[in-house]
């Protein structure tokens, strides 16, 4: 019983990074319709500015993570203004290509950053090494932090959205941004907020995943896990973003440890594919009916 | 009708016949002098200066450039300046393909020196050695590059499955251990270093109890640290690529797990010290190139590494660079010993009359024959001591 648990631990802070950024390609997905795939690269960008704030400009770690996510929110926003605003109009394929070339020109930009470059670097954080134990249950304190972080921006959120009138706005704009416009509401300014929050959920997972997989110009990578995640939770549902990710977290755990080899990576693949022969919006997906 | 075609074909077929074996010389000249002339040797090199081994590749191409440019400032090798051409492959065996193709067939390079990368050096060995061109010292501990023994092939480097068979051996035999698992990646690479244990293991009529692989890119080993942690093994054995192998051994601490690790030759580098921290410690490794740390302070070296640091800002080159400098100080070597009128033929001569021959640059002392195209086949046992990896044995 405390192996499976403990299996279901180690998924679970895994799941909850892969959750962050399907949060990411949720929300602007929900709010603007663009796909952005481009979410990996942003994540990948959040560990690259932490890295240079704690351990080039010897920052403390919370005060530098703060910071990468700031910059690279303010990248989302002005990619946004510069890039995504022009193409409101444009096919929604259009703008996907988009953002794959986005994703490929931040990679390449990172590589050709003299500190950064295609090197890989560590991200010591003032929990590593530390392990907590709870009754035969082996919990690393970094999985702590992660799992207590991405619930607490998940309830954030959800509050965020719930009961301020920018997520009002914001849930607006996702329902109908014309309505939306005629009513007052400021909805180019909203799109950069949402690509804002987007890629600071990105950037959050980032800081995270750094300490425990290091920092390196692949790391967009999970971006692609990131996206079952979301799929599963009905791509335009909150928590659903959330729930998926846990579930191909705590699977590709469970499948790893339970199952022979080689089943662990196409676990979570399976779990998307049975989810969606049963629920075809996911998990949480609401019918995309209109009245007329 | 029929003899009379028949007539005509015997015909052509002697026509063809003729045309065909008078070619083979001719393409077998060309080849022999293709990228030489009066005063340059041109050389080819494919290696991953984008992809996911770009950290090797490009300090790799580092190491090749500045032993190049040392010997070209010096006056070259008999008069000859060599200059050489990278391509980059991204790791991706489609694009190494073409890659080769270009630097063989439009740039008519004399060898290639130095290709990066196991899956890389798989699929473009047959096209270079085919076209009669040299494959000097691919970065890649590859048995099927020296065994059976290929004319135009010579490697620096005893394959991965002979380093983990010499290592496995050690920890049965040495250090008593008799548990074994395996951790290796899904490929190539992690292939060669499991069957490698198998091997070692295989006269003592010992088993793995258990192993577990991964996919390249991955960031999560707690379930496959969990089996071998059940199975109770008392070492585990990498077959796994830098980062990966740092963030093992970063698991290996997480799980509050005190086994013994040894790791194969691509992390039994400094960098897997400096990714993974004190979680390094007392970690083993095999690598049949000496990690920089160990080789920094030697006269020779520290003059090449004072060299890079004023171009580079202060700073020490990466682990990687000792390879990118050793094969192109072999083939330098090798080149020097041909003598003025350097051809395939003479070079590979003078590369099989190598006996002993130290660089004394971090990689053992080198020897070649006839018969045997890799130019060693011991590797340095290390452990990580102090933050440091030190060696406590040469296995053979």
């Amino acid at each position: 019983m405390i192996i499976f648990l403990q299996q279901v631990v180690s998924g679970a802070a895994v799941g909850l990074v892969y959750a962050l950024v399907a949060l990411g390609f949720v929300m602007i997905h929900k709010s603007t319709q663009v796909f952005n795939f481009a979410l990996g690269e942003l994540m990948m960008l959040g560990a690259f500015c932490a890295y240079t704030f704690i351990v080039l400009f010897a920052l403390p770690f919370w005060i530098g993570g703060i910071l990468a996510i700031l910059s690279v929110a303010l990248f989302g926003a002005v990619l946004d203004r510069v890039l995504l605003r022009r193409m409101i109009g444009n096919k929604p394929f259009t703008i996907f290509m988009l953002t794959v070339g986005i994703g490929f020109c931040i990679r390449a930009i990172v590589m050709l950053v003299p500190q950064w470059g295609t090197d890989t670097y560590s991200l010591p954080s003032p929990l590593q090494g530390k392990v907590l134990s709870f009754g035969g249950l082996i919990v690393s304190a970094d999985h702590l932090a992660i799992l207590l972080t991405a619930s607490a921006i998940a309830a954030a959120l959800y509050v965020f959205f719930q009961y301020t009138r920018l997520g009002l706005a914001m849930r607006a704009i996702s329902q109908n941004p014309l309505s939306a416009s005629y009513l007052g509401v400021r909805v180019d300014t909203l799109f950069s907020i949402v690509w804002a929050l987007g890629a600071a959920g990105a950037a959050l997972a980032g800081v995270m995943l750094a300490p425990i997989s290091f920092v390196h110009a692949d790391m967009g990578q999970i971006g692609l896990k990131a996206i079952p995640a979301a799929v599963l939770g009905g791509f335009d549902s909150l928590p659903g973003a959330i729930v998926g990710g846990l579930v191909i977290g705590i699977v590709e755990a469970l499948a790893g440890f339970y199952c022979p080899e080689g089943v662990k990576d196409v676990a979570a693949y399976i779990v998307l594919l049975v989810v969606l022969a049963v629920k075809p919006r996911g998990l949480f997906g609401q019918p995309d009916a209109k009245k007329v | 009708m029929f003899k009379t075609l028949r007539a005509m074909d015997a015909g052509c077929l002697t026509i063809i016949a003729g045309l065909a074996f008078g070619a083979i010389p001719a393409a077998a000249t060309a080849a022999e002098n293709q990228g030489i002339t009066k005063d340059e040797i041109l050389l080819g090199s494919v290696l991953d200066l984008s992809g996911p081994v770009a950290s090797i590749g490009v300090p790799v191409r580092e190491g090749q450039d500045m032993a190049i440019q040392a010997v070209n400032d010096a006056g070259g090798i008999h008069g000859r300046k060599i200059r050489i051409i990278y391509s980059d492959s991204g790791y991706d065996p489609k694009k190494a393909i073409i890659a080769t193709q270009k630097l063989l067939n439009d740039d008519h390079v004399f060898a290639f020196v130095g290709q990066l990368g196991a899956a890389i050096v798989h699929v473009t060995m047959p096209l270079i050695i085919n076209k009669g061109t040299l494959l000097l010292f691919p970065n890649a501990p590859l048995e099927e590059v020296y065994e059976p023994t290929k004319p135009l092939a010579f490697t620096a480097q005893p394959a991965y499955n002979v380093q983990a068979r010499l290592a496995a051996t050690y920890a049965y035999k040495t250090l008593g251990k008799r548990k074994f698992c395996a951790f290796y990646q899904d490929d190539d690479s992690g292939e060669q270093v499991l069957r490698g244990i198998q091997e070692g293991l295989d006269p003592f009529g010992a088993k793995l109890v258990e192993k577990t692989s991964y996919k390249r890119g991955a960031t999560d080993f707690s379930s496959q640290f969990a089996r071998m942690k059940q199975a109770d093994c008392d070492i585990v054995m990498f077959g796994a690529v830098v980062r990966e192998a740092a963030a093992a051994v970063l698991e290996r601490q997480k799980i509050g797990w005190n086994v013994d690790v040894l790791v194969s030759q691509p992390s039994a580098t400094d960098t897997v010290i400096r990714l993974a921290g004190g979680a390094a410690e007392g970690v083993l490794g095999v690598n049949q190139m000496l990690p920089l740390e160990m080789v920094k302070d030697q006269p020779n070296v520290e003059k090449v590494f004072k060299a890079y640091a004023d171009e580079h800002g202060g700073r020490l080159p990466d682990p990687a660079f000792l390879y990118g400098y050793n094969f192109a100080m072999l083939f330098i070597e090798a080149a020097r010993r041909a003598g003025p009128d350097l051809t395939t033929q003479s070079l590979i001569k003078a590369l099989e009359e190598f006996r002993d021959v130290d660089l004394s640059f971090g990689m053992a002392p080198m020897t070649f024959t006839a018969t045997q195209h890799v130019g060693s086949l011991s590797t340095n046992l290390l452990k990580v001591s102090n933050g440091r990896w030190t060696r406590i044995d040469v296995l053979k």
